[in-house]
């Protein structure tokens, strides 16, 4: 106790001018430093956030690379991937595509894992999330495909996607995509 | 005949005194706007925060819509207050920190920015010679910085008042802590003061006309260190803030009042007390209104104009020491006014006298 005391009042002593001023000028650099560098935070719903690369966001779906083999189907644990047939494109694919319901999915990654390289179809994109009022969407792949292609369109990256307001621009995109694929088709079924 | 002609000049100069007044209070009014909005913006910035950033562009709208939220609240007095003194002594206190506006010359500034912008415009008048503290710095030198020394050394007094009203405690310590800035701060400030008549002499006019060869931050750089320090103490900005001090006695000296007194008492009182101290060190140090002509621009409105540029440079040092430096216990508080800052500022009067007396000053 008595210790203690002794401290505090040596400390008290010791105070001088000479050492309160460099402690003044260190503390006002400190400050200027610290008002020249760039805040950590963002004002967010008028500026969008920086989030890192690795950053797991709303699955894309690239349906010219796909080649239907299904491997994401079988990976996916809430199995939110589904198997759709369409117009046959190129000779080596089977006129296979995935259909996406993005209110079920749980942005684990794995299907990105199972997707095969030669493919790369699925990747992860910068959207937080889908935001609907609906308790079910589900995706045709044309519609995956069309969402994919808006982010960059739209410039919805680093944002939060209100469903409800955007679901006739990605069915409206869906029509294009749809009648693009069957104009490239070789034809017949097989 | 010729009494008639003169009755008719006094009273023309009595109405555009009184126009001058009225330009002052604008201009304060002006200048209390930027230095807040700064204040907050760039405090903000050195927190990493935001500040202010939705209402009007940047936040700029801000401060009225604050303004007018505050006097939206209900007036409110506790029980066992001294209503008399509780509802008086902010008037008081408002009426006497505006008398600076004229003493200092701000109304000089301000009509000196009129005149320039209708000289701008085609319309040739002298309207400057009509600035009230002009006229009284002809007839009285000396009584500007004299009667803004005495203004301030009243004001210390009242908000002792002002805080023992209150009947709190917090208020209380607040009231004994007033008068322990004003003992401690008052004597080095005079002192400085004093330093900076010797060097150019007692009229605010004639100590800016001298500045035109050398600004006295650098003929007596001591004498700018000491009332920069003792008019941060005056005007009871951080690290001098001991009698709101927030963290320990929760704003202490205006504790019971509600949103209406708080914004006279917090956002005029002390803020005019803040932009007349960064006027002083602008007027003394800086050369005042003095500065290089800007082409195609009246002399007197780039007056007004450099004028409100060192102001609000001086605030800007004014905000990023108060950013910068923690508050002190009282006790440090009081060895350094005694110890150091009483030494220094008679360091600084012999420098002065030394100066002035060898013949570098002329």
């Amino acid at each position: 106790m008595s210790t203690k005391t002794e401290k505090f009042v040596e400390v008290r002593g010791r105070w001088r001018l000479s050492k309160g001023a460099s402690g003044l000028v260190r503390s006002l650099l400190a400050t200027a430093e610290y008002f020249f560098k760039s805040r950590p935070t963002t004002l967010y719903p008028y500026e969008k956030n920086k989030l890192p690369e690795a950053f797991r966001g709303v699955l894309t779906y690239d349906i010219e690379k796909c080649i239907g083999c299904g491997a994401c189907i079988l990976a996916c644990p809430n199995n939110c991937l589904y198997r759709r047939s369409g117009p046959k494109t190129d000779k080596n694919k089977p006129g296979v595509y995935i259909a996406f319901e993005p209110t079920h999915c749980l942005f684990c990654g794995l299907c990105v894992d199972a997707c095969p390289p030669v493919s790369g179809a699925l990747s992860h994109s910068s959207v937080i999330s889908i935001v609907s009022s609906k308790k079910k969407v589900m995706w045709e792949p044309w519609e995956w495909a069309a969402f994919t292609e808006l982010i960059k369109e739209k410039g919805w990256e680093y944002d939060a996607v209100d469903y409800d307001r955007v679901e006739p621009l990605i069915k409206r995109k869906a029509e294009e995509i749809k009648k693009r694929l069957e104009e490239k088709s070789t034809g017949g079924k097989k | 005949m010729c009494g008639f002609a003169n009755m008719l000049n006094a009273v023309i100069i009595l109405a555009a005194a009184l126009g001058s007044v009225i330009l002052a209070f604008a201009y304060a009014g002006l200048l209390d706007f930027i230095t807040i909005y700064l204040e907050r913006k760039v405090w903000g910035r050195i927190m990493q925060r935001y500040g202010p950033a939705h209402v009007g562009y940047a936040g700029l709208l801000q401060l009225i819509s604050d303004f007018l939220k505050y006097l939206s609240k209900e007036l409110f007095s506790p029980r066992r207050v001294m209503k008399v003194f509780y509802y008086a002594i902010p008037l008081v206190v408002i009426a006497i920190i505006t008398v600076p506006l004229i003493l200092l010359p701000f109304d000089y500034v301000a009509i000196s920015g009129l005149d320039g912008i209708l000289k701008l415009i085609g319309i040739k008048v002298d309207l400057t010679k009509y600035s009230i503290s002009l006229l009284m710095d002809h007839y009285a030198p000396g009584i500007g910085l004299l009667g803004y020394v005495a203004i301030v050394a009243l004001s210390m007094p009242l908000m002792y008042v002002l805080a023992w009203a209150q009947s709190n405690k917090y208020s209380a310590l607040a009231a004994f802590r007033t008068v322990l800035m004003l003992v401690t701060y008052e004597i080095p400030f005079l002192i400085a003061i004093a330093a900076a008549a010797i060097l150019g002499g007692v009229s605010i006019y004639g100590i800016v006309q001298k500045q035109a060869s050398g600004w006295f931050i650098f003929v007596n750089p001591v004498l700018a260190l000491v009332l920069f320090i003792a008019l941060l103490a005056e005007s009871e900005r951080p690290p001098f803030d001991h009698p709101e001090a927030e963290q320990e006695i929760v704003h202490g000296w205006n504790i019971e009042y509600g949103a209406g007194e708080f914004i006279l008492l917090y956002g005029l009182y002390l803020y005019s007390k803040a932009i007349y101290a960064a006027g002083l060190v602008t007027l003394l140090l800086l050369g005042g209104w003095l500065g290089p002509a800007i082409p195609g621009i009246p002399i007197s409105l780039s007056n007004a104009i450099w004028f409100t540029i060192k102001l609000v440079a001086v605030f800007l040092v004014f905000i990023w020491v108060r950013a910068s430096v923690a508050r002190p216990r009282v006790d440090q508080i009081l060895e350094f006014g005694w110890f150091k800052l009483l030494i220094l500022s008679i360091i600084a009067l012999v420098i002065s006298i030394a100066l002035r007396a060898g013949g570098v000053v002329a």
